[in-house]
């Protein structure tokens, strides 16, 4: 392309005193607009998405290796050397054995059902240096009989820090349930007892010795190793290797080599932190997806404004574009004149964009307080998002998007108007005049 | 004043044949239909689910709960001197008396447990049930004494259908048979142990399973009748609390407020309100509502510009005309009187357009989606699921609020260049 159609295009950018020059300023102003909304929406939004999953993230073990089958197979031996090779592969930083499981826990007249991990006590457990910094109170010590429970559920117990709580494992008392109800309530005394006798529940006195916020550590409970074996039924086995990883955002790929590679035997299987939230997580990006196609609108209708100065400033040059094809000029160089002026538009626009989008987001938080105090209404709830700031992070990949469907937006626009004033007859269009 | 003369112009402008200036205002119409169309849609739908969560929420929770602190149960005469009172209230629709519990049931083995039971007075339960009853799957819905109504999916659990007799038993006889069981097992002697065995007692009750609940929509809870329910939890003749409906449960804070003024909750007594369980989910959808409308007024603000665009291009092009009509004695007012109002008939005809899309869009919404997933190839969802259809909910005041406003932009932006374009020196708009 020679340099003749944009220079023409940025001569009548420039046309002194004319009102296009005006209603071309109106069009990139729209532009702006709509780049510097979906900016600003979706760095909020990507923000939000990844605060979420930090915080998932923060209490969540990354990926768990666990049995297949239930664990009265060979891997009740073979853990320790699993446990081994996975903490030398690289992609790992942590790998240790972990029990998880239902314990019910006694509180007046009520039994109350916990998900808990069983876990060591080592300092090389990452899972557990990481929990520890969502301490409320007590001290993270997993030494002896305790437990350590979320503030929320401690608090539903009323229970306190130093209290000994009476814990059941969930599945031991179904059990006695139901050998309670087997045996006829008005059966004869010696054969009750009997029966009764045969009938045990797993529990055990433990020590309330820290809780931990639940807001940022969800609501699951820790308790020993050693207990939870027992609690579970698992005879110096574990029900799953927990793993920490380089990369947990890539966790699923990352397990998926692993398996593939032959570190994780066949009668081993894996979930990770994404699969334990799936549906939360596909939700925060339907969100943002929906967000994104509602946004789109705002920069087509700043495209159809872009189109309107097209036809204006092609009706005004028809003249010129007499001439122009009269001398030789080709279709296509007339049709990039005014492409690549909208073009230079659609960049000016998008720059402008860029810049109020990232000063509104560096404002963010001041705004909020501000609209805060003017309506008297908290417009980003702490209960509701457990973040007190708003966050914003701006992803490379969605800021390219966003221009590049600003730009093409804008030239596909100009295009129309443009192709058809390529199309003018030079006599005619000399002829009418301009 | 507007006179004729500034209408008739303005018409004459818009119907400017074989020429762009009859193009690009088309253009701008569209550009204030899609605005409209998007506000309208988006923030009725939005509305729509607000509404919807609202809706599951007063029709599966009870509206009020009054009940002692620390849920010790209460005497019936007390309750009763409540209820009367209450119902004397003029926002109540009914109240009675209430029991509440949660209990395990077990049939053939099968073991389930329903989170909550609410039991109310064989008689005295119909302004309860009927709400429920929205939400019934199989069976009988009419309490019965010693039949149970319960979720679908504790019936499945138990694999129990309408008719069968199931086994009940509160959660508080399972806390305190495990308690003495665990006392009982540590005894070493035999016959003290065997001794204990006997105070070892679930205390079950056989009812029969009368009907089933859609659990998405009715939440966790059981039905059966007072009576059932003090048998089941050995209360005696006593109950929970008073359970309250109310005419308009949308205002349930300020009746609960009033109440505790006018001192019908005895002391030491609480109320539990239907919005305790999701009234933060509530506030925030409605705040996204609001933040999503601000956002989508921003297509509204580019289609405004758009409008801008050709009320400058009109303008310029008529600037001999104006030139003429200022020297034939036009006042000021009445030459943006002609701009003003192409604008407004821009606006106008853009507002009404998006309005009738938007229209032809919430009524085949659920056949847009159905045609969005069969071409991306999903199945359609299954038309028994909860939120199987997109709910909508249009507000008039706020359509109107989104229609002024769309067309008090166009007016807006079309002002600058009209005030612009009427201060023209007829001399040197005629001489140019």
């Amino acid at each position: 392309m020679t340099s003749a159609p944009f220079f023409l295009a940025l001569r009548y950018l420039r046309p002194t005193r004319s009102f296009i020059s005006v209603i071309t300023v109106i069009s990139m102003l729209g532009v702006m607009l709509g780049v510097g909304v979906l900016v600003f929406v979706m760095s909020v939004f990507s923000g939000w998405q990844r605060e979420f999953r930090q915080m998932l993230l923060g209490f969540e073990p990354h990926a768990i290796v666990q049995p297949l089958n239930t664990p009265d197979d060979a891997s009740k031996a073979d853990w320790r050397a699993l446990r081994k090779a996975l903490s030398t592969r690289p992609e790992v930083v942590s790998a240790v054995p972990v029990a998880e499981g239902i314990v019910v826990v006694e509180s007046e007249g009520n039994l109350q059902g916990v998900s808990v991990i069983g876990m060591s006590d080592d300092n090389d457990n990452l899972l557990l240096q990481k929990l520890r910094k969502h301490l409320k109170e007590g001290n993270f010590d997993l030494k002896g009989d305790c437990i350590i429970l979320s503030d929320k559920f401690a608090r539903e117990l009323g229970a306190k820090v130093g209290d000994t709580l009476v814990v059941h494992a969930a599945d031991s008392v179904n059990q006695f349930i139901k050998q309670v109800r087997e045996i006829p309530e008005d059966a004869e005394g010696k054969k009750r007892d009997e029966a009764l006798d045969n009938v045990t529940v797993l529990s055990k006195d433990l020590t309330l010795v820290a809780t931990l916020r639940a807001d940022t550590a969800g609501p699951r409970g820790y308790v020993p190793l050693n207990i939870a074996q027992e609690f579970f039924n698992l005879e110096g086995g574990v029900s799953g290797i927990e793993l920490e990883l380089r990369e947990p955002d890539a966790a699923e790929a990352v397990m998926d080599a692993a398996a593939r590679s032959g570190a994780i035997p066949d009668t081993w299987g894996w979930r990770t932190w994404e699969q334990q939230h799936g549906a939360m997580l596909e939700s925060v990006e339907n969100q943002r997806v929906m967000m994104w196609f509602l946004l789109l609108f705002i920069m087509l209708v700043a495209s159809i404004c872009v189109m309107n100065t097209t036809i204006t400033v092609t009706v005004k040059k028809r003249r010129e574009i007499g001439i122009l094809t009269a001398l030789g000029t080709r279709a296509w160089q007339i049709i990039s004149i005014f492409v690549s002026q909208a073009g230079i538009v659609a960049l000016v626009g998008v720059v402008a964009g860029l810049a109020g989008g990232f000063f509104f987001l560096s404002i963010r938080n001041v705004l909020r307080d501000q609209i805060s105090a003017l309506t008297g209404r908290d417009i980003f709830p702490q209960d509701i998002y457990f973040l007190s700031s708003i966050p914003a992070h701006t992803d490379p990949g969605d800021l390219f998007i966003i221009c590049a469907t600003a730009v093409s937006l804008c030239l596909t626009a100009a295009l129309v108007p443009a192709w058809f004033a390529a199309r003018v007859d030079p006599a005619v269009a000399l002829r009418d005049g301009g | 004043m507007i006179s004729n003369a500034t209408l008739f112009l303005a018409r004459r402008y818009l119907r400017a044949k074989r020429s762009f200036v009859s193009v690009i205002t088309v253009i701008s119409i569209l550009g204030v239909a899609v605005g409209v169309l998007m506000m309208i849609v988006v923030s009725s739908v939005m509305k729509g689910f607000e509404g919807e969560f609202r809706r599951v929420l007063i029709g599966s929770e009870p509206h009020i709960l009054l009940h002692p602190q620390a849920g010790k149960p209460t005497s019936a005469q007390e309750a009763a001197a409540v209820v009367a009172k209450i119902k004397a209230q003029p926002d109540v629709l009914s109240a009675s008396a209430y029991i509440s519990g949660a209990v395990y049931a077990e049939r053939d083995g099968q073991q389930s447990f329903i989170e909550q039971i609410i039991a109310l007075p064989k008689d005295d339960a119909e302004f309860y049930m009927q709400k429920i009853a929205k939400h019934g799957l199989e069976g009988d819905l009419a309490l019965r004494s010693g039949g149970l109504i319960c979720p679908d999916y504790v019936a499945a659990q138990l694999d129990a259908r309408p008719g069968d007799a199931i086994s009940v038993y509160a959660s508080t006889n399972v806390t305190r048979a495990v308690q003495r069981f665990r006392v009982a097992s540590d005894e070493q002697d035999e016959k003290k142990r065997h001794a204990a065995y006997k105070d070892i007692k679930l205390h079950a009750r056989e009812i029969i399973m009368q009907g089933t609940l859609r659990a998405e929509a009715a939440g966790v809870y059981g039905y059966t009748t007072l009576e059932t329910a003090q048998q089941i939890f050995d209360l005696g003749a006593q109950v929970s609390g008073v359970l309250i409906e109310l005419h308009h449960p949308d205002d349930v804070k300020a009746v609960a407020a009033r109440f505790a003024t006018a001192g019908i909750i005895p002391t030491g007594w609480t109320a539990s309100l239907w919005t305790d369980v999701g009234d933060a989910r509530l506030a925030a959808m409605s705040n996204e509502r609001v933040m999503m409308w601000i956002v989508l007024l921003i297509i509204a603000v580019v289609a405004a510009f758009s409008v801008m665009n050709t009320t400058i291009t009109v303008t310029t092009q008529k600037r001999r005309e104006i030139g003429v009509l200022t020297a034939l004695g036009t006042r000021q007012s009445q030459i943006i009187g002609i701009f003003v109002s192409q604008a407004a008939f821009v606006g106008a005809l853009g507002t009404l357009s998006g309005l009738i899309m938007s229209g032809l869009v919430l009524t085949f919404r659920n056949d847009i989606r159905a045609g969005i997933a069969w071409l991306s190839g999903g199945g359609t969802p299954d038309a028994d699921m909860f939120l199987a259809t997109i709910p909508a909910q249009i507000e008039p005041w706020f359509i109107l609020a989104t229609c002024l406003g769309s067309i008090a932009l166009c007016l807006l932006a079309a002002l600058p260049p009209a005030w612009l374009a009427a201060r023209v020196d007829p001399a040197v708009a005629l001489r140019d």
